[in-house]
């Protein structure tokens, strides 16, 4: 494996605090128009839910019955902000966990419609991002006041469905729990058992779902899953052009380039050239690249190659080393110096990231 | 239920219809009326939570780069299509 790595080294503290913001900001608008209000677009259309129970459950609703709860920043340099916003975001993307498709189980509903109707084959239905402008500060403030606004619709969503009997607050305070829960993240589990066993590997190349069955890893609603494998000759890269299609029931959420435009567009035009300008990632020449766009019901993900310098290294510690960009072919996995580095800075496995325009 | 026979095989050369307003819409329109060869074969794959019915059988196909872009590196797309979309490759449309 070549021994230059796509990212910029990992950093303890943040640099750039305007490039963090502006993924909460992408992040945000992607949420909010595609996954939260084309969703009470659709249940508003089939009367499951209507305005008049927003508006009634919003002037009744009483603050120790909030699931969304807002923490405080913790300490007031701007850091502690920015992280304030990212967690916040973060609640807010749970908040839309807990109100999937799961929840309304009786009603007879299918993503498909959902995508039709809020415009993936079709711009008109499109719901419109907010833009954002302005320095630092101004940007800050209006992203505290959009989440703000953003959670209060999605509360009184929530205690909607509760009052108009589609869930109960027990089921969905259990569900509230789990989707807190923290737990090993199945993508370093499943790559590092790949690597150290043959067996297993051969079984995921050839039939994922079941091969992942097998060791206990929760599938959701995958429907098939191909994983493909990185060597010597060939590096893999994932993509959904029609909207953000990703296993994200085995393999939680994806960075945000993933839903951008931008990097849906250029990766199938010119594949080399824009892993080279957003990641830094130089894919020797001789070397295939293989764009997958996943368009229908096959969910793919990366087996990355295994790092030099990892012989005898327990799957635990393997696990470590396998990064969210790596399964997307967006980024090699850590050799064990560049591992060892980002602990001793205290740095999670998110690398800020060029925004992409 | 019925079992639904997949019509090609992995290594067929086919092409993408141009436009099929009846057919799934999940198709993108950069592999439209382009040429491609098959890479899996996924049969018919039930999906009962992300639409309605069952959709003809799905392929990978298997694109160059350079047939849906105009970068000549030996690069390759692969993209899931159903076969009410594919046709077989005819020899006069190999160039």
């Amino acid at each position: 494996m070549s021994g230059i790595h796509g990212h910029k080294p990992f950093e303890g503290h943040m640099h750039d605090y305007m490039a963090h913001i502006k993924a909460v900001e992408e992040d945000l608008e992607y949420y909010r128009a595609k996954r939260f209000e084309p969703r009470i677009i659709y249940l508003l259309r089939r009367g499951v839910v209507t305005f008049y129970d927003l508006l009634k459950v919003r002037s009744m609703l009483k603050k120790k019955d909030h699931f969304l709860k807002t923490a405080k920043p913790q300490g007031n340099n701007i850091e502690a902000q920015v992280r304030h916003l990212e967690e916040w975001l973060d609640e807010y993307v749970k908040g839309i966990a807990l109100v999937s498709a799961r929840t309304v189980e009786g009603l007879d509903m299918v993503t498909e419609d959902n995508r039709k109707e809020r415009g993936d084959y079709d711009d008109f239905f499109k719901i419109k991002k907010k833009e954002h402008h302005g320095n630092l500060e101004e940007r800050m403030a209006n992203l505290k006041q959009d989440l703000t606004d953003y959670q209060e619709l999605l509360e009184v969503f929530v205690q909607a469905l509760i009052k108009r009997g589609w869930a109960t607050r027990a089921d969905l305070a259990q569900r509230w729990k789990q989707l807190h829960e923290e737990r090993p993240w199945a993508g370093g589990v499943i790559v590092a058992k790949a690597w150290s066993d043959p067996e297993f590997k051969q079984a995921l190349l050839a039939t994922g779902r079941e091969a992942l069955r097998e060791m206990g890893v929760h599938q959701g609603k995958v429907g098939k899953l191909v994983v493909v494998e990185n060597t010597d000759k060939i590096h893999n890269v994932i993509v959904c052009t029609l909207c953000s299609c990703y296993p994200y029931d085995i393999l939680g959420d994806t960075p945000w380039w993933y839903k951008h435009e931008s990097y849906r567009t250029n990766i199938v035009q010119n594949p080399r050239t824009c892993v080279k300008e957003m990641f830094q990632l130089d894919i020797p020449v001789d070397k295939e690249v293989r764009v997958w766009d996943s368009t229908s019901d096959v969910r793919y993900f990366v087996l990355p190659e295994r790092p030099d310098g990892t012989e005898g290294m327990s799957e635990e510690e393997l696990a470590k080393l396998v990064t969210v960009d790596s399964l997307i072919g967006a980024g090699y996995a850590l050799e064990p110096s560049q591992q060892k580095e980002a602990e001793k800075l205290g740095a999670t496995a998110e690398a800020p990231r060029v925004r992409p325009d | 239920m019925e079992t639904i026979e997949s019509k090609y095989k992995i290594g067929d050369a086919v092409v993408v219809a141009a436009e099929n307003p009846t057919g799934n819409p999940r198709t993108p329109h950069y592999i439209r009326g382009k040429r491609g060869v098959i890479g899996l074969v996924h049969g018919v794959l039930e999906n009962v939570r992300d639409h309605r019915g069952i959709h003809k059988p799905l392929y990978t196909v298997r694109f160059d780069l350079s047939e849906v872009s105009t970068c000549y590196e030996r690069d390759s797309i692969w993209v899931d299509v159903h076969e009410e979309w594919l046709s077989a490759l005819q020899p006069e449309q190999r160039n």
